[in-house]
């Protein structure tokens, strides 16, 4: 293959990074940059190398196609101001508790992560359920009341501050338990992840199969973790100065499928 | 996924007494586990929004619906999401034929999802090991969604819980039941028999569907981790005695087929006749099943070799992973307000995928928004709209409402420039969502529109009482720099009689303004 080639398979690689809801399968043009990405290291080693100028890292699986994960302070990344306009401080920690507990309700035991064919199906109703106790395992361990300061109150007592389900409500909204779920849900369901079945339960939601690989590469991302318990400096996650180096967390990982 | 179907590993002793901690106990309160979430899904049915719950046995559409999607299983396939609630719908209609549509919806996805969404919590249990007594969690479900199928397709799929809630047998071994079966089948056949010999075809069947689920999760794990299963022990041994198994299987039914096929021939009884047509069409059916078990497993050997020439090249657990729920769900809820603000973006960034959202040309997006809808091609994954309903205030509604209000407060006749000169003062003083003042400017304007509405007041099917703010031209002109309009005289007055809604369909000639037409709504 001479190298323009190689630069458009590139160009198409990234067009279809961008289409979550297109699958290898579905499309021959699809399925031979995918399988090309897999079986030429140097090909791989180049898309690899494109892609994490842009902040972003790929995962690349025969059926589920290109997951492109971005880093903390890619541009192209989503922000919680996607999910939710204007959010306030105590909204954003309540977001990102949700996103983690989807995916906890999503994939319950770690091995999950690795089953090509677990399709979780999951409702609103079980996310709030998870999230709760988690919350409340806290609440009873602690030994006394939140800090008055609003910066430092725990995210456990934010989210026991929203307010449970309204009974018979004709409509959600983001001030309630349900609803914020939902708004993440529907947002992940944009991204392509999820695919939204009936209300039931507040909403039903079945994650498809590329949305083990976003989550195994939360899972994988050791400065998350070092963050989360507290073993790292926070930066500022506003992603104020974009034009800083992104430097990719992993190389572009080709397993799977 | 624990496996139940392992051969037991403790002697078998002859005690009469059976202690709690016998593993037979054990593994028959896991067996039954299942059947609990079933009598939970009728018993917790009183709880649900809705008062119709009490007229449909719900226990009962669920086990129609895993034996309707067991039924449909084969290595690959199965039912689809919208074919099973259709059917459960279908039960619910049966159920209760008076009631409506949308009714026996959300009865069946009641029951579809909750058989599926299953394994999202473990089951406690308890068992008594040699320290004393033990707490185990046990995860199972019922029906799970399989992503099989080249095009990712995605078919409901009965586990091997479920279909042994068919079988009736809650401590089995599943090769020595089937070879039971035929032996049964044979002497009932023999025997002519034929009407017992189709009750125990059905059972057999349900057993074929058993092992297949059975074989493809040992091949699936296998798939995913090669170290699951001893591969130089086991692993050929299980293929070896799994084909072994098929074979003989097929060889059987050949030889029933044949042995019915002859009976039939004798038979001159109408409604036996017909019983061993259904003999024969299960007996085929199970062949079926157990020819495409045979090439699933011949192709398997091929598939599992692949896959550990997979894992050589590239190791799959070549990065640690944390738990989601102790290392970052817990963590997370103990940090402070901004750490979590912080943190949350960085996690969206992982698992919101790209933000491209390349918006189209206006004419581009205008022509497809008034295009006619595209009917889905055949196959193609059905996506419902998602409509964002959000309680979030809309940026103009703090202007409408400040306008609302200053026209309320009207209590004489204002001119319009007085009102507009004192929008700085009011901006400054009322916020929007943010905290942020008002921006004068806007304010101003709202002013005008809102004044300019009042100048064609609506007044039909207002009732006596109403307070309304009517406006009249004066003639002056003002400018403010920002706004050039005509001075408009506020005054505040009160309906005195009711005026009906003019008669539908009169052309309204006598419209005060109607260049304002489209500012008015039809009840304002």
């Amino acid at each position: 293959m001479s190298p323009s080639s190689e630069a458009i398979d590139i160009g198409r690689v990234l067009a279809w990074a961008a289409r979550p809801r297109e699958s290898p399968a579905r499309h021959d043009e699809y399925h031979r940059v995918v399988t090309r990405y897999r079986s030429e290291p140097d090909f791989a080693a180049a898309v690899d190398a494109v892609f994490a100028g842009a902040g972003l890292s790929l995962t690349v699986d025969e059926r589920d196609g290109i997951i492109p994960v971005a880093s903390p302070d890619s541009p192209l990344r989503v922000t919680v101001s996607d999910v939710m306009r204007r959010a306030q401080p105590h909204h954003r920690a309540a977001i990102g508790a949700v996103v983690l507990a989807v995916a906890r309700t999503a994939y319950p035991e770690a091995s999950m992560l690795d089953d090509p064919d677990r399709v979780a199906v999951f409702t609103t109703q079980s996310v709030v359920d998870t999230l709760d106790r988690a919350a409340q395992a806290h609440a009873d361990s602690a030994s006394q009341d939140g800090a008055l300061d609003e910066e430092q109150v725990e995210a456990w007592r934010h989210w026991l501050a929203v307010g449970e389900a309204r009974a018979n409500a004709q409509r959600r909204s983001p001030s309630d338990r349900p609803g914020l779920v939902n708004r993440v849900c529907r947002f992940l369901a944009e991204a392509g992840y999820l695919t939204a079945r009936g209300d039931t339960d507040g909403g039903t939601w079945l994650a498809r199969p590329r949305f083990r690989h976003a989550v195994a590469a939360l899972c994988e991302d050791s400065d998350l973790y070092a963050l989360t318990n507290g073993l790292g400096e926070l930066t500022s996650g506003d992603g104020s100065d974009p034009e800083a180096g992104f430097a990719p967390r992993r190389a572009g990982s080709r397993h799977g499928g | 996924m624990p496996d139940d179907w392992g051969m037991p590993a403790e002697p078998i002793e002859w005690d009469i007494t059976i202690p709690t901690d016998d593993a037979s106990i054990a593994r028959r309160r896991r067996a039954l586990a299942p059947i609990q979430v079933l009598t939970d899904i009728e018993r917790t049915k009183t709880s649900l929004d809705g008062d119709y719950w009490t007229r449909y046995d719900l226990f009962n559409i669920a086990l129609a619906v895993i034996d309707q999607v067991a039924l449909a299983m084969s290595i690959s396939a199965g039912r689809t999401w919208e074919e099973t609630v259709e059917y459960a719908a279908e039960q619910a209609a049966r159920q209760v034929p008076d009631a409506d549509r949308s009714q026996w919806q959300a009865v069946a996805e009641r029951v579809v999802v909750s058989l599926v969404t299953t394994d999202v919590e473990t089951v406690p249990y308890l068992v008594h090991a040699a320290s004393g007594p033990q707490w185990l969690a046990q995860r199972f479900r019922l029906l799970y969604v399989h992503a099989r199928g080249e095009d990712g397709s995605e078919y409901l799929r009965a586990s091997e819980q479920a279909i042994n809630i068919f079988v009736e047998a809650l401590d089995l071994d599943i090769e020595a039941a089937q070879i039971a079966n035929e032996a049964q089948l044979s002497a009932l056949i023999a025997r002519g028999a034929v009407e017992s010999a189709v009750q125990i075809a059905r059972h057999a069947r349900y057993r074929s569907i058993q092992y297949q689920e059975r074989i493809r999760r040992i091949v699936a794990d296998t798939l995913i981790d090669p170290d699951a299963h001893d591969w130089l022990g086991d692993v050929p041994v299980l293929l070896d005695g799994a084909l072994a198994h098929v074979r003989e299987r097929l060889d059987a039914e050949a030889v029933l087929l044949d042995a019915v096929a002859e009976r039939r021939c004798e038979l001159a009884d109408r409604r036996r006749l017909d019983a061993a047509n259904m003999l024969i069409e299960l007996l085929r059916e199970c062949r079926h099943r157990h020819d495409e078990l045979h090439a699933h497993l011949i192709t398997a050997r091929t598939r599992l070799r692949e896959a550990l020439d997979d894992r050589f090249t590239r190791a799959p657990h070549s990065a640690h992973r944390v738990d989601l729920a102790a290392d970052l769900l817990g963590p997370y809820l103990t940090r402070t307000t901004p750490e979590c603000a912080a943190l949350a973006d960085r996690l969206l960034a992982a698992v919101g995928g790209l933000s491209a959202r390349w918006l189209p040309p206006l004419s581009v997006l205008t022509g497809e928004l008034c295009a006619p809808a595209r009917a889905p091609e055949p196959g193609e994954e059905y996506i419902a709209p998602l409509f964002g309903d959000q309680d979030e205030q809309e940026w103009w509604e703090p202007y409408e409402d400040t306008t609302d209000a200053i026209f309320e407060g009207i209590s004489e006749p204002v001119r319009l420039s007085l009102l507009v000169a004192r929008a700085d003062q009011i901006a400054r003083e009322v916020c929007d969502a943010d905290g942020e003042p008002l921006d004068a400017g806007l304010l101003a304007a709202s002013l005008v529109h809102a004044a300019h509405r009042a100048w064609a007041a609506r007044l039909a099917g207002r009732s006596a009482g109403d307070q309304v703010v009517v406006a009249a031209a004066t003639g002056d002109h003002f400018d403010t720099g920002l706004l050039r309009s005509a001075d408009l005289l506020l005054v505040p007055g009160t309906v005195t009689a009711d005026i009906a809604e003019p008669a539908a369909g009169r052309s309204d000639a006598t419209h005060p303004a109607d260049w304002d037409d489209e500012e008015e709504a039809p009840a304002a």
